[in-house]
């Protein structure tokens, strides 16, 4: 087991950091740069441009410039300060981050709960109508672009039946009650927990209906138990972890709707700090959001493993020290 | 099922295999048998030729503005009304799914040939190589890809092709584990050793006679794939990262739905539910061959 988190940690840092450099790479191919906003200013002159190149040290060549921002980084635990807002990166993204993770965690629940439950009835089920009706519910899911459904949901929600609000974290100016909090919620999370809830229900299905031809369901069948027990106590078990370790793996795909959920929604979280860095050419800002959700993710998949580890013995631990390399299933790359 | 695909299986056209004579009910048959993924085929199919035929059915064109009808309701002149500039949001849509299609078409080819070369070059060589590849998998698929996609579209400026490149090089790894898991069952079979003694080359062996039994699981990944890659060009056009207006896909035409949702909720709901009905039909069409492949799963 320490062998085992201890590769995990030896593979991390250069996981995080070839995505850094991918990341950079990219972010300085795009034209412009972050000196590139102001000359839309006719005040600001040549001169004034080269000046502030030189400042924040963009006139160097590229190796050097991402050198100076790895030791920053990965020495000194700084991100640096934003191009644009002249903050320091880490508590922008600190301020923003507990959003992000609020509007994660309710979709994250939702979506084990209420797939949870739809893989489970449509697996009991299995062929009849309402695992028909079930499975283009799930395959929706996987089907509709999260923007879009957002959109839908405004409209019909915020516009047309003025339940909820359209967007934000709590109405202006009051500070947020519980309740007023939770009406906010309610709409981004549900969306966000719609591709999620989708996968998990199929592999729940899929692990259930595999877990009913095994003998233990037999003889706990045989030995008289209730259907009732029979699923909850012993199918149920053995369909949850493969399900959940594939869950875990597709924590990537969460953030990739906390980018989209949170910029529909005007939720303040990581996902539209991000967004908007990037449309401003915040280089500094789009980096250090990059680094602190793969370090994120590889805590996740490694919480993920540990888990499944703890639980399932027969996982092997040996294969790869990379995130999710003990799990048995993969997911498949879902949006 | 195995010797027949070897033998006659390669030459035939389509996705499925040929139906030996003691099957009776092939999976070609049991495909057409289920008929949501039948009818999702046939919605595919339908829509693609529209909106290749698009001049045939449309008086106007993509980019054509119609200035006394600007942000209009559904008319008899404008069936579905027209978007903030005055432009026939019906034609749009036409001309949209050309593109559309054609960007998923492209960004699903260029995943599936990186995942068919890693994944061929993993099952293959086996040992370091497969190691190497495998740890690209693994990393590919714990970092926040979308993330690194959206940096990786805005260096890309909308460039038509690039977009499709940058989707494809972020969506290969199933493909790769599917052919490299496949072609590692094929090691050791009597024909490829013969072959081998033939004086086949590496290369040969594997395009000639190992691939083709990998082209079915890699099928039905690419249909999913389709849609992956129409809702992440749609995702990277509605934040405006995608495909530039005034070429119109579906994923752009949707880039201001957000301000039309009060004035014009047709413009901006239309384009959605193309995408939403053509990614629910890939995923139906892939499913269906799945089941039609491996029918007792289900």
């Amino acid at each position: 087991m320490r062998r085992f988190l201890l590769r995990r940690l030896a593979y991390t840092v250069p996981l995080v950091v070839l995505v850094s450099i991918v990341g950079f790479a990219f972010l300085h191919l795009a034209p412009g740069g972050p000196a590139g906003v102001m000359t839309g200013n006719p005040k600001v002159t040549g001169e004034d441009l080269e000046r502030i190149e030189s400042n924040y040290g963009l006139d160097r060549p590229l190796p050097v410039q991402y050198l100076c921002w790895f030791r920053q980084v990965f020495l000194r635990f700084d991100f640096g300060r934003s191009y644009v807002t002249g903050r320091s990166v880490s508590s922008m993204i600190l301020e923003r981050l507990p959003a992000t993770l609020e509007l994660m965690f309710s979709a994250f629940v939702l979506a084990v709960i209420a797939g949870g439950l739809i893989g489970t009835v449509s697996a009991v089920k299995k062929g009849s109508l309402l695992d028909q009706v079930l499975s283009v519910v799930t395959m929706t899911g996987m089907s509709v672009p999260v923007f879009w459904l957002g959109l839908v949901a405004i409209y019909l929600f915020s516009l047309k039946l003025g339940i909820f609000p359209a967007g934000g974290r709590s109405a202006l100016g009051t500070g947020g009650s519980p309740a007023d909090r939770i009406m906010h919620l309610a709409l981004p999370a549900s969306v966000l927990s719609l591709v999620y809830l989708s996968s998990w229900a199929r592999y729940i299905r899929d692990g259930l209906l595999e877990a009913f031809e095994g003998e233990f369901i037999r003889t706990a069948r045989a030995k008289g138990l209730g259907e009732r027990a029979v699923i909850l106590k012993h199918a149920l078990k053995n369909a949850v972890l493969p399900a959940a370790t594939v869950v875990f793996m597709q924590l990537p795909t969460l953030f990739t709707g906390a980018v989209i959920t949170e910029t529909v929604f005007s939720w303040p979280g990581m996902g539209r700090l991000f967004f908007e860095g990037l449309q401003r050419q915040d280089h500094t800002r789009v980096l250090g959001i990059i680094v602190v959700s793969s370090l994120l993710i590889i805590l996740f998949n490694l919480a993920g493993d540990l888990l499944g580890m703890a639980i399932d013995p027969r996982i092997d631990k040996g294969r790869s020290g990379l995130p999710g390399a003990g799990s048995r299933k993969r997911s498949p790359a879902i949006l | 099922m195995r010797a027949a695909s070897f033998g006659t299986g390669r030459a035939l056209s389509g996705i499925f295999p040929s139906v030996s004579a003691g099957e009776k009910a092939g999976p070609r048959r049991r495909f057409f048998d289920d008929r949501p993924a039948s009818i999702a085929l046939m919605l595919i199919l339908l829509v693609a030729g529209i909106s290749v035929l698009a001049p045939l059915f449309t008086p106007y064109g993509a980019n054509g503005i119609d200035l006394r009808n600007i942000s209009s309701a559904p008319t008899p002149e404008h069936v579905l009304g027209t978007d903030e500039l005055g432009r026939d949001l019906f034609t749009r849509l036409l001309y949209g799914g050309r593109f559309s299609l054609l960007v998923s078409f492209l960004s699903v080819l260029t995943g599936a040939a990186i995942g068919i070369a890693l994944g061929s070059l993993a099952g293959y060589f086996r040992g370091a190589v497969d190691t190497a590849v495998s740890c690209l998998i693994d990393l590919f698929l714990s970092i926040p890809v979308f993330l690194v996609l959206l940096v990786a579209a805005s260096a890309a400026r909308g460039s038509f092709w690039f977009i499709p490149m940058v989707i494809g090089a972020t969506s290969w790894m199933e493909t790769a584990r599917l052919v490299r898991s496949r072609l590692m069952q094929l090691e050791g079979e009597e024909y490829v050793d013969a072959a081998r003694s033939l004086g086949v080359d590496n290369a040969g062996i594997v395009i000639r006679h190992l691939l083709p039994q990998a082209l079915l699981p890699v099928t039905v990944s690419a249909t999913v794939g389709f849609a992956n890659a129409m809702l992440m060009e749609s995702s990277l056009s509605f934040l405006g990262f995608g495909i530039q207006p005034p070429m119109p896909t579906w994923g752009n035409m949707l880039s201001n739905a957000q301000a039309l949702l009060r004035s014009s909720p047709v413009a901006a709901f239309a384009p959605g539910l193309m995408i939403f009905m053509i990614c629910l039909s890939f995923n139906l069409v892939g499913n269906g061959i799945k089941r039609a492949l491996a029918p007792r799963e289900q």
